[in-house]
């Protein structure tokens, strides 16, 4: 079933929004730390904060939002439901499926962001200071730290027929993320919103965002507890869903 | 095209567009006045030189930003996907609703929605400065300005999206470009200079009536001919492109 989804996510055009959204997160922070040399001044650590920034508030979990919903795309299309729902594999492993496939897309991501801001940090910003190799260890932390957010837009997008629903509930939760990341009241949901629990990831060890926590064991830990949890929980509530709604 | 757009209200219900948009104006205004409660910028509210309503209104243009160009795709896509998903286009013109038409009356309506969205969103965070405390009289000349640019470029927004989702049936390549768009709509606001290039998402830029200058926040003139010359532009652009839809063989 996995092989069957890697083939039609091959033919969709959803590894340009994979490659353009990193690129554009590095560009701009490259941008960002030329033009203000005076401010940012701590070398590696500010660029990749810089890089991170607005990609981890706002477009790493729009972009998953967005793939997700193009992934399921095409199962609501004609009659593909219905030849859909006549496999006769069980419904988690369409589920799981689904997420893996979702996920694929989202590591490319995160692969194209790290191996980018390396280039343009020591070929165009011309750093100095060893390269930060933990930097890459940020960006697996955050494939991982993005499964509930994979999982929970895969059962929105199977659910709702519409291609920008989905997306537009991301949005709010995107913006309601934002809220808990930087306001002390509202911190402990920061730890169960998916879009929240991207950012938090993103930026760990980062200068831009206050409190956002090291690359540490005892901050690393509970953020990917948490989100393999979380991410666990959707797709029970994926697999409920789709022999609720769609096999009854 | 009364009629038109009465029917484009109607299919709203059913696209839950109000709910979002509503959802949306107010997490965007609670985002833009958080800071408003922090200890250390409360400590500005009755100096007049610290520019209180200036740094708020710094804060909104820079949610603003961040948000509009997604919002403005979802709603454009969500609106148009429709007569892709049904053979909408078809029965329109059977009802005497040319696919040209059919579009503008998709943007006539929701430049109602986000007027109103605009309007109140702005309202919340005057509201917002009220309530937690500023003193100084508020500068109504660049927040009336400033609400009125920024309905009038969501507006643009939603036209090139509506066109969009109406020629391209795949609505990944008018949210994803939206979602780009607010990428490069961010970034410009780092870097004013690169928002005369890149239009029209620098748009939300360019309306900004303030700017930040070695840490201190102040008023700024909007370059008014450049901007009024885009939104012409868009309005062009997008009747002639309407105009050609009727045109087009379905």
């Amino acid at each position: 079933m996995f092989r069957a989804e890697l083939i039609k996510l091959k033919r969709s055009s959803t590894w340009l929004i994979a490659l353009i959204l990193p690129l554009l997160a590095v560009t701009t922070g490259t941008v960002n730390l030329a033009n203000n040399t005076d401010m940012l001044d701590a070398g590696w650590a500010s660029f990749t904060s810089q890089v991170v920034l607005f990609y981890g508030l706002l477009f790493y979990s729009m972009g998953i939002g967005l793939l997700a919903t193009t992934v399921w795309r095409m199962e609501h299309r004609g009659t593909n439901w219905n030849l859909l729902l006549t496999t006769t594999r069980q419904p988690v492993r369409l589920v799981l499926a689904k997420i893996a496939v979702i996920a694929v897309p989202v590591a490319f991501m995160q692969a194209v962001l790290v191996v980018a801001t390396l280039i343009s940090g020591v070929f165009v910003l011309h750093l100095d200071g060893a390269i930060p190799w933990q930097f890459a260890l940020v960006g697996a932390l955050a494939v991982i730290a993005a499964l509930p957010l994979v999982a929970i837009q895969s059962l929105l997008s199977m659910l709702l027929r519409s291609f920008a629903a989905p997306v537009a509930i991301c949005l709010v939760g995107c913006v309601i993320g934002v809220a808990t990341v930087t306001s002390i009241a509202l911190r402990p949901l920061s730890y169960v919103l998916p879009q929240a629990i991207n950012t938090r990831a993103l930026n760990l060890g980062s200068t831009a965002i206050a409190e956002s926590g090291g690359l540490t064991v005892p901050d690393a830990l509970p953020i990917l507890l948490t989100a393999v949890a979380l991410a666990t929980i959707f797709t029970i509530a994926s697999v409920a869903a789709l022999r609720g709604i769609k096999l009854r | 095209m009364r009629r038109a757009v009465l029917l484009e209200f109607r299919k709203m219900r059913r696209l839950r567009t109000l709910p979002i948009v509503l959802v949306m104006v107010v997490a965007v205004a609670a985002l833009s006045s958080a800071s408003l409660f922090a200890g250390s910028t409360q400590t500005t509210f009755e100096d007049p030189a610290a520019h209180p309503w200036a740094g708020l209104l710094l804060s909104y243009t820079l949610m603003a930003a961040m948000t509009s160009p997604i919002l403005a795709a979802v709603l454009a896509s969500r609106q148009t996907d429709i007569e892709h998903a049904g053979t909408g286009w078809t029965l329109a013109s059977i009802a005497g609703f040319t696919p040209g038409t059919l579009c503008r009356a998709k943007l006539a309506a929701l430049s109602g929605i986000l007027l109103a969205a605009v309007l109140i969103q702005t309202l919340l965070v005057v509201g917002a400065g009220m309530l937690a405390g500023i003193r100084v009289p508020l500068d109504a000349g660049p927040w009336i300005g400033y609400t009125l640019l920024l309905f009038l470029v969501d507006v643009a927004l939603v036209a090139l999206h509506i066109w969009l989702a109406a020629t391209v049936e795949n609505q990944l390549i008018s949210v994803g470009v939206g979602m780009l768009g607010a990428f490069l709509a961010v970034f410009t606001l780092l870097a004013p200079g690169a928002a005369f290039w890149i239009a029209p998402w620098g748009a939300y830029a360019l309306i900004s009536h303030v700017a930040q200058t070695a840490g201190e926040v102040g008023y700024v003139t909007p370059p008014y001919p450049w901007i009024i010359g885009l939104l012409a532009l868009v309005g062009i652009t997008f009747t002639l492109a309407t105009r050609r839809f009727n045109r087009l063989e379905r």
